[in-house]
């Protein structure tokens, strides 16, 4: 049994969108640098948060292709704040149009990939969150 | 937040404490922390072990590919939907240079998610045999947790990944059509470990000589037993149900028990032939077991229904027959003297008198009934309006929005308010009164306003069918033509009327009261649990001309 640290992340898209490419290829490059990635395809946004907590996850990476961007992901958020895992950091990826990012950083996404981003500093910044989530629940503990 | 697991023995009792209460978040982390700690799991281990077995532990292997996640996908909902607490633990491989991992069997095993269901994908990290070294803790923290019944699927298994078969009281080995020829079969190690077969994928060509090649296996070094092959389509539903009766029957043992230590299974379990008969395909599942009676499906006892507009005609005569077959009834309407009337004679009944077009009102024939009887299982949707003929070109705009919002939005109101609690247990029926003239146009008898409303039902029904179809709610509607009531009372004595419906209604008659009982029982049931989304006319024919 391993004692170090595995980052536990949960990558999802809706059930109803077929464009799996992004989060197949983000799912392997996490796998490789030594992430466990659970894979969802969410079909209410309430799904990502009930996953979230019995998965026991330190980050959530939301991929999108056709739309909700914005209200999707306002509404998982509302989600693990009602299950009290608000802590979990949420990013999203995928086809984030101009006018998505202001109203993602008001619902308070961590992170957004909108395309062009080096494997390397995706993987980075899903550990640097996983890092700080799981620093701060054992704090809490 | 809630607490978490420390390793401090104060901490671990509090979080014991927690998750015996039913946190799932504690459970979850609890479940982190022993795969990160050895010297924790231990602990957790020592702590839990004088509370015993708790659960029956179902062990899930086979090839890769096997269509195990999808099994369970069906699986699981059918021992959730039989009031079973149920632990799922998917085990996917770590790969061995990165300790990275692909845990997607949620991806296969789709369900919707439930208070009585816990699902944890798992990582096998350092553990072998096709589990992880965790999965011991976790079965005994999902037991502790509430679970009675623990699923473990392992990583996709080579020949000889087989040790979930001394974790679990009845090992299954999936198999789909196409796993090779009689000689893998005849192999030790895997299929050699199976208490049942389940032949997976069985729409498939190749199902039944597969299921008869594994019915010839053997006993695999038990006694007095060869082992049930099933076949099974987690696409169709087929087989499903006849395997969680098979487990069902199945006894835990102790931690450790071998596989031949399972209860023994009936000979009526066997789906293929014993060795020694010659080779034939095996019978197919029964979709009940053989002594059920025929009218079991049709039985309400324990189910709540709500019945609107309960205080006359139709409606007082569905909540009689929903009453009649067991059900207790909660009875909707605007005259609360009728109400008292009709409780009056039904044992297992309450009144809430109110107006269904009343927002206020209709939540309060929610909350009595979840505050009085806990649940709803059944919305018979039968309040409803009409109004004297009138041509279309004259229907006031004002008896057009009545009659709409008595007929169709008040439906659609109830229908929303009863899904919350529908698909928080997963299961319900509704059953929408429509009419005939929600079919066909409702002239000579002109009222648009009601044919709409009545049509508008017909694909409402369809809509709420498909949208909650997955997640065990069912939505139905009944089509009446013309029956006796207070709606069409001037009609009964009057004889153009009754000379209209004779030239009509090929049946040349109204519809008697009780001819609507067998159709409503039907819906409101199990007996229709394949059924959903469609509008059954009761006319006499006049829809089939």
């Amino acid at each position: 049994m391993s004692t170090d640290f595995v980052p536990r992340v949960l990558l999802t898209k809706s059930f109803i969108d077929s464009h799996d490419r992004a989060i197949k290829t983000i799912a392997l490059a996490l796998r490789d640098a030594g992430f466990e990635v659970i894979l969802i395809d969410y079909e209410m946004p309430s799904d990502v948060a009930h996953v979230a907590v019995d998965e026991d996850v330190d980050v959530i990476g939301v991929s999108f292709m056709s739309g909700g961007q914005v209200s999707v992901t306002e509404a998982i958020v509302g989600s693990l704040a009602q299950a009290n895992r608000g802590d979990i950091p949420v990013v999203v990826g995928g086809t984030i149009r101009p006018f998505d990012v202001e109203g993602l950083n008001s619902a308070g996404v961590r992170a957004i990939f909108r395309g062009g981003e080096s494997f390397e500093r995706v993987i980075e910044t899903f550990r640097a969150l996983a890092l700080s989530t799981r620093a701060e629940r054992n704090a809490a503990a | 937040m809630s607490t978490a697991v420390v390793g401090s023995s104060e901490s671990l009792a509090a979080s014991l404490a927690a998750i015996a209460a039913g946190d799932r978040t504690v459970l979850a982390q609890a479940i982190s922390r022993a795969e990160n700690s050895p010297a924790l799991a231990g602990l957790i281990d020592s702590q839990l072990a004088a509370a015993g077995q708790r659960a029956l532990r179902i062990g899930l292997t086979g090839p890769p590919g096997a269509g195990k996640s999808t099994l369970l996908g069906a699986v699981v909902p059918e021992f959730v939907r039989r009031n079973h607490t149920v632990g799922v633990l998917l085990i996917d491989p770590s790969s061995a240079r990165t300790g990275g991992a692909i845990l997607a069997d949620r991806v296969r095993m789709k369900h919707r998610p439930h208070p009585r269901l816990y699902v944890r994908s798992i990582g096998s990290r350092l553990g072998h045999g096709g589990l992880a070294e965790v999965t011991a803790t976790a079965i005994r923290l999902l037991e502790h947790w509430g679970a009675d019944v623990v699923l473990i699927e392992t990583v996709g298994a080579g020949q000889s990944d087989i040790d979930v078969c001394g974790l679990a009281d009845v090992t299954m080995v999936s198999a789909p059509p196409g796993l090779g020829d009689e000689m893998q079969v005849m192999k030790a190690g895997l299929m050699e470990v199976a208490d049942i077969f389940v032949v997976t994928k069985s729409d498939r060509p190749g199902a039944q000589a597969l299921a008869a090649g594994l019915a010839d296996a053997g006993p695999g070094g038990r006694t007095g037993t060869d082992r049930p092959v099933l076949l099974t389509s987690a696409t169709s539903g087929d087989g499903i149900a006849g395997l969680v009766d098979l487990l069902e029957r199945q006894e835990p043992t102790p931690v450790g028990g071998t596989p031949t230590e399972t209860a023994p299974l009936s000979s009526a379990d066997q789906l293929g032939q014993p060795k020694s008969a010659p080779v034939a395909p095996p019978r197919p599942v029964p979709a009940v077991r053989p002594s059920a009676q025929a009218l079991t499906p049709f039985d309400l006892t324990g189910r709540v229904a709500i019945v609107t507009g309960a205080t006359s005609g139709l409606g007082r005569r569905f909540a009689e027959v929903l009453h009649a077959a067991g059900a207790s009834v909660v009875l909707t309407g605007r005259r609360a003297d009728r109400l008292n009337e009709l409780t009056a004679t039904l044992e297992r009944s309450i009144a809430v008198a109110g107006d269904i077009t009343r927002a206020g009102d209709r939540e309060s024939v929610i909350a009595a009934t979840l505050k009085r009887l806990g649940r709803i299982d059944v919305l018979i949707n039968n309040a409803g309006v009409s109004g004297d003929p009138v041509p279309a070109e004259h229907l006031p705009a004002e008896r057009w929005t009545t009659t709409i919002d008595v007929n169709l939005s008040s439906v659609f109101s109830m229908a929303q308010l009863v899904a919350t609690p529908m698909l928080a247990q997963a299961h319900g029926s509704i059953v929408n009164i429509t009419s005939v003239f929600g079919l066909v146009a409702n002239a000579p008898v002109m009222d648009a306003a009601y044919a709409a409303s009545k049509a508008g039902l017909v694909n409402l029904t369809r809509e709420l069918a498909v949208e909650w179809a997955k997640r065990g709610v069912r939505v139905n509607a009944i089509a009446p033509g013309w029956f006796p009531s207070e709606m069409t009372a001037d009609m009964v004595d009057d004889d153009s009327s009754q000379r209209y419906i004779r030239r009509s209604c090929p049946m040349e008659r109204m519809g008697r009261e009780d001819e609507l009982d067998g159709v409503l029982l039907f819906l409101a049931s199990d007996a229709s649990s394949y059924c959903t989304g469609q509008t059954i006319a009761v006319d006499g024919g006049w829809t089939a001309r």
